[in-house]
């Protein structure tokens, strides 16, 4: 059968049978499925040039009460190894070098949460906690989230809040922070997502997030010269102690019936916060299935930031002078690049397995400063790339 | 959860009905029943001609009278999609010819003469009827409305809705020949649907398997008459009074059961252009010609 064809004929006839009440369904599909869900996933990051590597073990599994409730519950272990900047140094002629920790870092990070959902006919409610744990840093948090149907499910309303108490106990005694130190976290979310059509979706969400507490890396340093360029201090990071971040995302999703039911995904996102960083992110990426279970997703990102207000490469002056000071490259105007591609290939199985999902991808990302918005002209000390490899496994029973 | 299946089979909207899908408990699928029941018995005690205390029989009794009939949102929803069908066919899909039935029925033993006719198709036309989001007004007496051709199709495809709604991922729902597949077997298989030869109605053309969709057959299997040894469809075109010749049955293969109704009734009407205009579309469908002759382009 042609698709060359008189496909405005259906399409219109369609649209007048979709607009008969009882009829979309689809778009909003069934929320509760009673299955059980296991996914396994493990990630590697990789820095070039001898930098970080974490290898990621995560496992997630979905358990059905009833058929209005689910429970579910997420293990992650994470390994990093490799050396990190600590501080940047210039010369003479005032050019910046990035200096790396000598020592390799070795650290493990443990997480669990779990959280249970109540689906109602029009509502859904989630609540959940959970507990991270690494060597030096441990942290507890709770959420909650409530999502509302509205106008036969074409809007839902999306309201969620969270809070996170981090305890932090670097193992280097001499930044601010002291043996111990403490930080605070609330964030909260309000979105919509409105189904367009039978094709499309758009959905916006705006966060708002407060962190208060120590705030600074116990590990990084920030070199002090004087006006000859003679080196002066060299300063524990000294970040301000509150943070208020604002984030809005917007995404499109087209699907394309034409292209054998292929997705279109566009995301953009901003934040804004009072330390002064403004980010924007382009998020692109198609989803093609292939048949027989088969499906590639490519996708193109782009993301720059605006550097912190506190943020140089090196600072003129004294610490005492100065309020607050980072040279940690994350604080720093720059721009992503990024690139990469997932395999997804579903099996469909008899029971007691409904099916098992296999997924691969890699993704690519080159960090720079001049791929900042609007150009920076720091300089290319603190650039490198980077990649992460991706495999999960998904049964659903 | 282990699922298992449950079959209904029911009597609605004059056919023999059946509706099959896969839940965890006896409970769940009789209350799933009884909750779609309702709600075929409600599409039909609103749209069916045969009932005195329907909206159809309000609408038409008030035909000619000044009176007009208020409507409500699915009424609206059902008339656009009649319009619809009505501009996308020509004129041929008429909710208004169902009157034509007076001149066809079952024991009529000779032709309508000319002037019978004349009278009858003065009576049919879509464009004369007054309608609005609010209210709708047949301007002639003796002018009649009929969802003949739409609510049992419509019906099935709520039925699908109200399934996965309950949580139903793997069903099928039959109203008299047409079939909606709520969603595949829970191996991720479709459903076998068979479709009847229509002259030899015992007999079986071809059998398919359809995981999501539905398929709707127009054609002159049951209803037709016999006059002066010919046999004449029970579909009649809403222009020349007449019935419709040039195809036995066409069915259509849609994503939603009233879009492959339609689809499948307009081409029959189309007559000996039916089956050039359904390989105009990006369609999957099969053609009975008269001739017996089978063109198969269902593709599955």
């Amino acid at each position: 059968m042609s698709k060359r064809k008189n496909t405005k004929l259906i399409n219109r006839l369609t649209c007048a049978a979709l607009a008969l009440p009882g009829l979309m369904h689809e778009a909003s599909a069934a929320r509760v499925e009673e299955t059980y869900d296991v996914d396994v996933q493990y990630g590697h990051y990789e820095e070039s040039g001898q930098r970080i590597k974490v290898n990621t073990f995560e496992s997630a599994f979905t358990i059905p009460i009833g058929n209005a409730m689910t429970s579910m519950f997420n293990f992650v272990h994470d390994a990093v190894s490799g050396a990190s900047p600590i501080y940047n140094s210039r010369d003479a002629q005032g050019k910046v070098t990035q200096v790396m920790s000598g020592a390799s870092i070795k650290e493990e990070r443990n997480m669990i949460d779990a959280n249970i959902a109540y689906f109602l006919d029009q509502s859904t409610l989630k609540a959940g906690g959970g507990y991270s744990t690494e060597h030096d840093y441990k942290s507890k948090y709770l959420n909650a989230s409530w999502s509302q149907d509205f106008n036969k499910k074409h809007t839902t309303l999306n309201l969620s809040g969270s809070v996170a108490f981090d305890d932090i106990e670097p193992t280097n005694f001499n930044s601010d922070c002291g043996n111990k130190c403490t930080k605070t976290t609330e964030q909260v979310l309000a979105g919509v997502t409105q189904v367009l059509n039978k094709d499309a979706l758009l959905q916006t969400n705006l966060t708002f997030s407060n962190s208060s507490g120590y705030l600074s890396d116990p590990y990084k340093r920030v070199i002090f010269y004087d006006a000859n360029n003679v080196l002066t201090t060299i300063a524990s990071d000294k970040r301000p102690r509150d943070r208020r971040q604002w984030a809005g995302l917007v995404r499109y999703v087209q699907h394309v019936e034409d292209a054998n039911r292929a997705a279109l995904h566009a995301d953009y996102r901003f934040t804004t916060d009072n330390w002064g960083i403004n980010s924007h992110t382009v998020d692109l990426s198609w989803h093609q299935p292939l048949g027989e279970g088969w499906e590639i997703v490519p996708r193109i990102r782009y993301y720059t930031q605006g550097k912190a207000d506190f943020y140089e490469p090196t600072f003129t002056g004294t610490p005492t002078n100065t309020p607050n000071y980072s040279s940690d490259y994350r604080l720093a105007g720059f721009g992503v690049v990024s690139g990469g591609l997932k395999l997804t290939k579903t099996l469909s199985s008899s029971k007691p397995l409904q099916y098992l999902k296999l997924n691969a991808g890699i993704e690519y990302f080159d960090h720079k400063s001049r791929y900042e918005l609007g150009g920076n002209d720091s300089g290319s000390f603190a650039d490198f790339k980077y990649y992460l490899f991706t495999a999960s496994v998904n049964l659903k029973f | 959860m282990n699922k298992q299946i449950f079959n209904f089979t029911f009597k609605a909207m004059g056919s023999p009905c059946s509706l099959q899908f896969y839940t965890v408990s006896h409970q769940h699928a009789e209350d799933i029943y009884t909750q779609i029941l309702q709600r075929i018995t409600e599409l039909e005690q609103r749209y069916s001609r045969y009932l005195e205390t329907s909206l159809i029989s309000e609408i038409n009794r008030a035909a000619g009278t000044g009176r007009k009939t208020s409507i409500d949102q699915e009424t609206f929803a059902l008339l656009q999609y009649a319009d619809q069908c009505y501009r996308e066919s020509n004129h041929l899909f008429d909710v208004t010819s169902g009157i034509l039935r007076k001149l066809w029925h079952s024991q009529q033993t000779s032709l309508p003469t000319s002037s019978q006719l004349k009278d009858i198709t003065a009576l049919i036309g879509w464009k004369k009827v007054k309608w609005n989001q609010r209210d709708i007004y047949l301007p002639l007496r003796g002018m009649e409305l009929d969802f003949g051709g739409i609510v049992k199709e419509y019906a099935a495809d709520v039925v699908a809705t109200l399934c996965l709604k309950s949580g139903i991922p793997s069903g099928v729902v039959e109203l008299g020949g047409d079939v909606r597949v709520v969603g595949a077997l829970p191996n991720g298989d479709g459903w076998t649907i068979a479709i009847r030869d229509p002259r030899n109605p015992e007999h079986l053309i071809t059998r398919f398997k359809l995981k999501s969709g539905a398929v709707a057959t127009s054609g002159d299997y049951e209803r037709f008459q016999i006059i002066n040894g010919v046999r004449y469809s029970h579909l009649l075109n809403p222009k020349t009074g007449f019935p419709v010749t040039g195809l036995q049955a066409v069915t259509v293969i849609a994503e939603q059961c009233v879009v492959a109704g339609s689809l499948s009734t307009i081409a029959m009407l189309k007559g000996h252009h039916g089956l050039a205009w359904l390989q105009t579309l990006p369609i999957a469908f099969l053609c009975c010609k008269n001739d017996g002759q089978l063109i198969n382009q269902l593709g599955v």
